[in-house]
């Protein structure tokens, strides 16, 4: 058949027919562009949590916090640009948390009392009559301030979200509104998908 | 216009029971083949050569061939393989006749009068009309109902159109009581087409009664209110033409005879232009294919709205009110650890959120005592959630085993 003896109603079945094709193919499609996204968000949040890891591995302090959508200074050789971390469906961002940590104090050294000297001052608790035994006594604990960091991404995505949730876990990342947070530690490595 | 044709259809079925009849008788008459049908296509006889007047029966070389526009341009003349009653015995070809070639009465301007013209010319020739188009024609009935209405509707407007003083005029029936003087020849009128048996026969019904009752009538004249009849017939949504339509003049003994055969096929040719001209779909092609569309379209928005499992991927995760509850949680839990760390670097409380190092957007401090405070955040419904420093929420005990453990190793 000649195409110009397509009539209207030959468009409209061809019409229909891509219609149908692209109904069809439309969920396929739509997933297969999200796992990309995802794919790509991920590697993204990776490459920056390993660039934070490595700063703090090399110069033994955490990479400053920064605006959304710009690397930290520390960072800039691996996103240069100023608005290196903004992406074309998210936007990352660092930031710097102190946390408190508790651990075991210097143990308090116990002596018994010494008649001939007056001034015990300084050698130590005098364990008096009547007290415990020293090893009786646990070990005291004091807050510490411990250095962390956490690598924010900001989307409007709730899929996205969502399946950044599922891959990191519940353990060490959280969704807030629109912003789903991963806390980077040092000390642990729970945090990698 | 429409009493005209509709007159025509009922004669156009009498004719077509005549034609039945008489295709029997000429059946058994009749034993050329279709090759033989086909030679007058390619030699024609002498433009001053009757056969009839030279006593000569017409034979199948003494046949000219009148090549309609269309059909020459889309493609040659099919190979007659119609009719072998519709072809005269070849032995009765005046030796003249073979010499001559086709007469092609094509002139590419579209104008009917010329091809009037060129048969009035060639008024004494036996003439086989080869009628070739390449479209589908799958409605033999419609078909059928349209050559009988074309073919009766030429022969009334040519009574009405023809003079007085016209020759032949003065023997023509009025055209109540002559309207289906079909000009086509009983036998040698046929289709092309193996499977248009019918439209075929109706042919020749039109060309018997022609004959029969028509041979001394007027001349016929194609006049262009008849080539316009036409056109609207087939502008109305009637069915295309035979592919091919065969007509020779041997049989035809006077020249208003022959002008009517030519008449006639003219105004094939007419139709058949007109089927190039418009569009080929019929109304109940049109409805077929209509529905077919809207079919595919509710399945493609079926497909759309509601697809199918097959189709569609798992889905990918989403979030819960539980996650989101939980994330405010542990908003709270980080934003108090930063606040314990204020407190353990400066010695007490920060006066406001931003006093801390890392503010977390949407929450809330307020301080009860110097040793105490309240950190208040909202979930996406608008409920509070409230961290306390003295007494938090088992929740947030539960949250703080978690995350303690998993940062400090404790």
């Amino acid at each position: 058949m000649k195409l110009r003896q397509l009539t209207r109603s030959d468009i409209a079945i061809g019409a229909a027919v891509l219609l149908f094709v692209w109904a069809a193919l439309a969920p396929t499609l739509s997933a297969r562009s999200f796992r990309s996204l995802s794919e790509r968000a991920a590697t993204d949040v990776e490459a920056l949590r390993a660039a934070a890891l490595g700063t703090v591995a090399s110069s033994g302090a955490w990479p400053a916090a920064a605006e959304a959508g710009t690397a930290p200074p520390e960072l800039s050789g691996a996103y240069p640009g100023e608005a290196s971390l903004t992406f074309d469906d998210y936007t990352l961002q660092w930031v710097g948390l102190a946390v408190t940590a508790y651990e075991e104090a210097p143990p308090v050294t116990f002596v018994a009392p010494d008649p001939d000297e007056e001034d015990d001052e300084g050698s130590g608790l005098i364990i008096a009559p009547g007290d415990a035994p020293p090893d009786s006594v646990g070990p005291e604990m004091r807050p510490v301030v411990r250095r962390m960091g956490a690598v924010l991404l900001y989307t409007n995505n709730d899929a996205l979200l969502a399946d950044l949730l599922t891959r990191y876990g519940t353990t060490v990342s959280y969704v807030r509104d629109s912003v789903w947070t991963l806390v980077v530690d040092d000390r642990e490595t729970s945090g990698q998908p | 216009m429409a009493r005209k044709k509709s007159k025509g259809s009922k004669k156009a079925r009498a004719r077509k029971a005549r034609a039945k009849e008489s295709a029997e008788v000429e059946a058994a008459a009749s034993t050329s083949t279709a090759a033989e049908l086909d030679a007058p296509v390619e030699s024609s006889p002498p433009a001053a050569t009757d056969p009839v007047d030279a006593g000569e029966a017409p034979g199948e070389d003494s046949t000219s061939s009148v090549t309609p526009k269309k059909a020459a341009r889309k493609k040659p003349a099919k190979k007659s393989k119609g009719d072998p009653e519709a072809t005269p015995p070849a032995a009765e070809v005046p030796e003249e006749a073979r010499a001559e070639d086709p007469i092609f009465l094509d002139d590419g301007d579209d104008d009917p009068a010329d091809l009037v013209a060129a048969v009035t010319a060639r008024d004494d020739d036996i003439v086989t009309i080869a009628i070739d188009t390449d479209d589908d024609l799958d409605d033999a009935e419609a078909r059928e109902r349209l050559i009988a209405e074309a073919l009766a509707f030429v022969a009334v407007e040519e009574g009405e159109a023809l003079p007085a003083d016209a020759p032949g005029a003065n023997d023509m029936a009025p055209p109540d009581e002559q309207p289906d003087d079909d000009a086509v020849d009983p036998e040698t009128a046929s289709s092309d087409l193996g499977e248009d048996e019918a439209a075929a026969s109706s042919i020749a019904t039109a060309n018997e009664e022609g004959a029969r009752d028509g041979g001394d009538s007027a001349g016929p004249k194609m006049t262009a209110q008849a080539l316009l009849a036409l056109s609207e017939i087939h502008a109305e949504g009637l069915a295309s033409l035979p592919e091919e339509l065969i007509l020779d003049l041997g049989e035809a003994t006077t020249s208003e005879e022959r002008d009517r055969l030519l008449s006639a096929a003219l105004a094939h040719v007419e139709m058949q232009d007109a089927v190039y001209r418009v569009n080929t779909d019929t109304n109940q092609s049109r409805r077929i294919k209509a529905g077919i569309a809207t079919g595919i379209l509710l399945i493609a928005a079926l497909v759309g709205v509601r697809p199918p499992g097959l189709l569609v991927p798992d889905p990918p995760a989403s979030l819960t009110q539980a996650d989101r509850t939980q994330g405010v949680r542990v908003a709270l839990l980080l934003q108090a650890q930063q606040v314990e760390a204020f407190r353990v670097q400066a010695g007490r409380l920060p006066n406001s959120i931003a006093e801390v190092e890392t503010s977390l957007p949407g929450i809330r401090l307020v301080k009860s005592s110097n040793r105490l405070y309240q950190l208040i955040a909202y979930t996406s419904e608008g409920e509070p959630i409230v961290y306390d420093s003295e007494v938090p929420a088992p929740e947030f005990e539960r949250l703080r085993r978690t995350w303690s453990t998993t940062r400090d190793g404790s």
